[in-house]
């Protein structure tokens, strides 16, 4: 899946329905800008994962503070700079942190060992500690602080909830993983060209002059199948970047044998036959290369290695349809595979009432996977439990509908769904096609009169 | 450095204590106890009595004594807790101004935290007799269960006595912090604290490097010690009904030594298998004839008048211990608080549940006075490494279209926290949006707790749905509820303080403020008076026991008769200003009173005469 530019604007737009605080903070968002919000370690806009590179700090897991020091900092408050600064920059840090890294505990430790950690830094970042002193802005972020600590604490300490936050957490690394793998394919792209070319000019230097290539001629057979994949790639595999400037064979100039420049030329006509025949060697054994690669990674079942690989092959022959083709077939598995990270992570955030993030998961999971019921309707029921839009909940929630006309629990999610857009009557009539489709089991009905009664108030309320 | 007292104010006794050179210790009335009863009167004649001295008098002046008023404070007339105290209530409770509760003694209407505050100022004075200074910050202690319009009605109680309350906490959790100070090993322990008149149960653990972390805290604000003594009150109504056919109901005063009987019954059968309750010419029959209540209860009896309410507080454990999502065996130690706690019957169900006796080390009646004292140090001391991380007991939350309540905090989350939620508009071009702040658990609003409502206006106009408001709840280190609402698009935004509202406004806050200091002018003036009219007394009594003496041995002498007749004036002149309850002229008279006094000794003490 191409985190694209447009996806981005997305994950921006959803990024807002976090759940914690924002950040009066002027010096990364830039002067003016709305607040942001970020969920709890959620890799976002300035999010990028430090894993567990961290595990080894000391527990203060304080990062040595910030070089320079910020305007904030000159605050005048009943704290000394040392502290101060300490707390400034965990709070910048808040969301890009682990639990673990925040607790200062390696992934590995006992219960014991992160009660202690959290012992140990809740009274330095507990409001107590500085009872009636002046903190000014720094009463705020210590209370983050301190709340995103007892987080932590309360998650890593439960059997469950930390069994379950880990394989979050590696399913958040992983498919941040796979979609960086995935944007990454242009640049490797790229990258691979450049390097071809490199290694053609080291067999045959490039000629000085580059030959005028007649523009005007018409396209030939190739080069209609080339835009053609490219016109096919641009579908819901997101588009390629601008190609990179190949010199791609133009027509032989014709041969003149006879002047002493035009031997010249003719001399430097081979070089640059030669140069461009080793580029073409090169070219074929790469994409050769990569094709094998990513055979091979599908039978790892690691399709976005795959996807990556086929992308970067299909790149540099543009004009091979039946690797495009491929290529194509390989990115939606891609897609697949990583929407069921996204379900899998969402399913994580949905116990824990995260909905907000549970929210942007499904969502991510239901455009990997236009054609799944159950990532849809999860995607409506979640986004309608995050407060979030209504409008986008009912249009997940008919799309699973239309998928799954027989499921109750889609036409229930449907009926939530309008009960938060505050349209009754749709509310009513669905949840009449809920019972139409066959009997609801106890759970479903419990949950179809809540929301019948929930209706009927906001009727006699409209 | 000022010190601060910590006050637990309970429903039948109240206690104060403070930390000295970091030893907690229980500050004595002037009785000498260290409990004292949460009783308040007003006597015929206008005067103000509290602890012991009302508590004495109670019987014969029922309906102007008010017991256990923290069973009304901060709660709403309507309320179903507050009907049934005026079922059986000896004292007049009446409707307040905003739907608030009052209580009627004599010719005046006092609201409950102006009773309350009587108490704290009662509890105050012992501190200062004791410390010889001034005192006027204090930690108060209320039922872990409390909501924060009971709790913001205690603090303005503490206000009107005087206090500056720097911190209210929880019971349970004060107690822990009395058993857990000092101790370094790290434990996780239940808290069960029967009082009075609420039922509270904490699961914590203590920490090393001084930390208490409350995990979960459950509770029921009306289940207490009075609901032991009411069974047992109806259980001897019952059989004097069954027996003379005369409601002893109808008779306040009757209702009222039932009362004390109950108690007292109930205490001796602590420790006694069986008691007789006495009560001679409690009433007269339609006949006028005397009856008299003449019965023994067994502890078998009382235990089984009681079992549900034992039941209830153990059903509460279980649940708690869920939320804490910790099994029995992993409780390290219980401590039982409360007087309600030396119930036999009790006991024996706390160890049959947790599988363990309790912890018997601490006091059950001070041991919350100790906490709040602790605490009070740790905050205002920077040296003292203590901190007490504490839960929201109830959730949080707004009441949504449809009259559904919306949680934003769930209960037992550690404070400080916040959390937001987004919401949308419910109308097409809606531009104002109403947000009420409610407190409680149950999905429909209505039967949650009201804390404050405010309004988000100037929305853009925009479909229904489609404005959307962020609302962010936050609860910080003091317990106080803040709730900011935005609207995302527009950056729109409001915030309001919740102030829990105790039924009363700030005004009457400051003048019932303003009262308690005159009384406690009175008060003071009149304690100094008492004090010079008892010194006094004690040598009118010397002088006029050696009168005759004295006469007879000086009468001779001119200047012997002079001496008589001024020792004469200044016996009137003193009993003139005893009888003027004036305290300065009494004190300005004393000196000459002394020295007419030396005189008349030296004179008796003469040999030979």
């Amino acid at each position: 899946m191409d985190v694209g530019p447009r996806q981005k604007q997305a994950f921006f737009a959803t990024q807002r329905v976090k759940n914690t605080r924002w950040y009066p903070f002027t010096r990364e968002t830039g002067a003016g800008s709305p607040l942001l919000r970020h969920g709890p370690f959620q890799p976002g806009i300035s999010g990028k994962l430090r894993a567990p590179d961290l595990s080894i700090m000391a527990p203060s897991s304080l990062r040595p503070p910030s070089l320079h020091d910020p305007p904030e900092l000159l605050e005048e408050v009943d704290l000394d700079l040392e502290r101060k600064r300490r707390i400034f920059d965990l709070y910048a840090r808040l969301d890009d942190v682990s639990y673990y890294e925040l607790l200062g505990v390696p992934e590995v430790s006992e219960k014991k060992v992160i009660k202690g950690a959290y012992y140990k830094l809740a009274p330095e970042f507990h409001p107590d500690s500085y009872f009636r002193k002046n903190l000014g802005t720094f009463k705020p972020k210590i209370e983050a602080i301190f709340t995103r600590l007892t987080l932590a604490h309360d998650v890593l300490t439960s059997r469950q909830r930390r069994a379950e936050y880990d394989s979050y957490l590696e399913q958040t690394l992983q498919n941040r993983s796979i979609a960086d793998a995935l944007s990454h394919a242009d640049a490797e792209a790229r990258a691979v060209v450049e390097q071809i070319e490199q290694t053609a000019r080291a067999i045959a230097p490039a000629p000085l002059q580059a030959p005028v290539p007649s523009s005007r001629a018409p396209l030939s057979i190739d080069e209609r199948r080339a835009i053609l994949a490219r016109k096919l790639a641009g579908g819901n595999i997101g588009r390629l970047g601008p190609r990179p400037k190949m010199e791609s064979t133009p027509p032989p100039p014709p041969v003149q044998v006879n002047d002493s420049p035009e031997a010249k030329r003719a001399a430097a006509e081979a070089l640059r036959v030669r140069f461009e025949a080793a580029k073409a060697e090169a070219l074929r054994s790469r994409i050769a290369t990569y094709r094998r690669n990513a055979e091979e990674a599908i039978v790892q079942n690691d399709y976005a290695k795959a996807a990556n690989a086929y992308r970067v092959a299909a790149h540099l022959a543009p004009e091979d349809v039946e690797l495009q083709n491929r290529c194509e077939e390989v990115q939606r598995l891609a897609a697949s595979a990583l929407a069921a990270g996204y379900l899998k992570q969402a399913a994580y955030e949905e116990r824990e009432g995260r909905w907000a993030e549970a929210s942007l998961s499904y969502t991510r999971a239901a455009e990997g996977r236009p054609d799944d019921a159950v990532a849809h309707e999860r995607a409506a029921n979640a986004t309608v439990r995050a407060g979030g839009s209504a409008r986008r909940a009912i249009e997940y929630a008919r799309r699973a509908v239309e998928l799954d006309p027989k499921n109750p629990e889609c036409h229930i999610t449907l009926a939530r769904a309008f009960i938060a857009a505050g349209f009754a009557v749709s509310a009513i009539a669905e949840l009449d096609r809920a019972l139409a489709v066959g009997p609801l089991d106890a759970q479903h009905k419990a949950t179809a009169n809540e929301l019948r009664e929930q209706a009927h108030r906001l009727q006699k309320l409209g | 450095m000022e010190r601060v007292i910590g006050i637990d104010l309970g429903t039948t006794n109240s206690c104060v204590a403070i930390v000295e050179e970091s030893v907690p210790t229980v500050i004595p009335n002037r009785g000498g106890y260290k409990t004292t009863p949460s009783m308040v009167a007003i006597t015929e004649a206008g005067k103000r009595l509290v602890g012991h001295i009302a508590k004495r008098q109670a019987i014969t002046n029922a309906e102007n004594t008010v017991h256990a008023a923290k069973r009304l404070i901060g709660r709403k007339w309507s309320s179903p807790q507050v009907k049934n105290a005026i079922l059986t209530a000896a004292y007049k409770i009446v409707e307040g101004p905003h739907g608030d509760v009052r209580i009627h003694l004599r010719d005046k209407t006092y609201s409950v935290p102006e009773i309350s505050a009587m108490v704290l100022q009662e509890m105050k004075l012992f501190a200062e007799d004791y410390l010889s200074e001034p005192i006027s910050k204090a930690v108060i202690t209320v039922p872990a269960y409390f909501n924060d319009n009971q709790r913001q009605a205690t603090k303005d109680a503490g206000q009107i006595a005087g206090l500056d309350v720097i911190r209210i906490i929880n019971e349970p959790t004060a107690a822990a912090l009395a058993y857990g100070y000092g101790k370094t090993e790290e434990k996780t322990i239940a808290v069960f604290d029967l009082g009075g008149g609420t039922f509270d149960i904490s699961v914590l653990e203590i920490g090393s490097g001084g930390v208490f972390r409350v995990i979960a805290t459950a509770g029921d604000t009306f289940l207490g010690g009075e609901d032991f003594d009411a069974r047992i009150i109806d259980w001897l109504v019952q059989g004097f009904k069954d027996q003379y056919g005369v409601d002893l109901r109808q008779d306040r005063m009757a209702l009222q030594r039932l009362k004390d009987a109950a108690e007292k019954a109930k205490c001796e059968l602590s420790s006694q298998n069986e008691t007789e309750v006495n009560l001679p010419f409690i009433i007269s029959s339609s006949r006028n004839e005397a009856l008299h209540l003449q019965r023994t209860i067994s502890r078998t009896t009382l235990e089984g008048l009681c079992e549900d309410l034992v039941e209830r507080c153990i059903d509460i454990c279980k649940q708690t211990l869920e939320d804490a999502r910790l099994e029995r065996d992993e409780i390290d130690d219980v401590v039982l608080v409360g007087g309600m706690t030396r119930m036999p019957k009790v006991q024996e169900s706390v160890q049959d549940f947790f599988g363990r006796p309790p912890n018997k080390g601490v006091h059950p009646d001070e041991v919350v006075a100790l906490g709040a004292a602790i605490q009070g140090a740790a905050l205002i001391d920077d040296s003292k490494q203590m901190i007490l991380l504490d839960v929201t007991p109830h959730a949080l939350g707004i009441m949504t279209y449809g009259s559904n309540f919306e949680e934003l905090i769930p209960q037992n989350t550690t404070v400080p926290t916040s959390r937001s939620k987004i919401f949308t508009t419910s109308r097409d071009n809606q531009t104002a949006v109403k947000i009420l702040v409610m407190q409680g658990e149950s999905q429909n609003a209505a039967e949650n707790e009201l804390l404050g409502e405010f309004i988000l206006t100037g929305l853009r106009r925009a479909p229904k749905g489609q404005v959307e408001i962020e609302v962010t709840f936050e609860i910080n280190s003091d317990g106080i509820v803040s709730v900011s609402a935005r609207d995302l698009e527009t950056g729109q935004q409001q915030s309001i303080q919740v102030t829990a509202s105790s039924g009363l406004t700030k005004e009457e806050v400051g003048q019932m403020m303003e009262a308690a200091k005159e009384y406690l002018v009175d008060r003071r003036a009149s304690d100094a008076f008492e004090g010079a009219r008892q010194e006094a007394e004690k040598l009118i009594t010397e002088i006029e026991r050696m009168f005759p003496q004295v006469e007879h041995i000086v009468a001779a002498s001119d200047f012997g008769r002079d001496a008589i007749s001024k020792a004469r004036t200044i016996l009137d002149r003193v009993r003139q200003a005893i009888g003027k309850k004036d305290a300065a002229a009494v004190k300005e008279q004393m000196e000459s009173l002394a020295r007419t006094h030396r005189m008349f000794k030296g004179v008796v003490a003469r040999p030979n005469g």
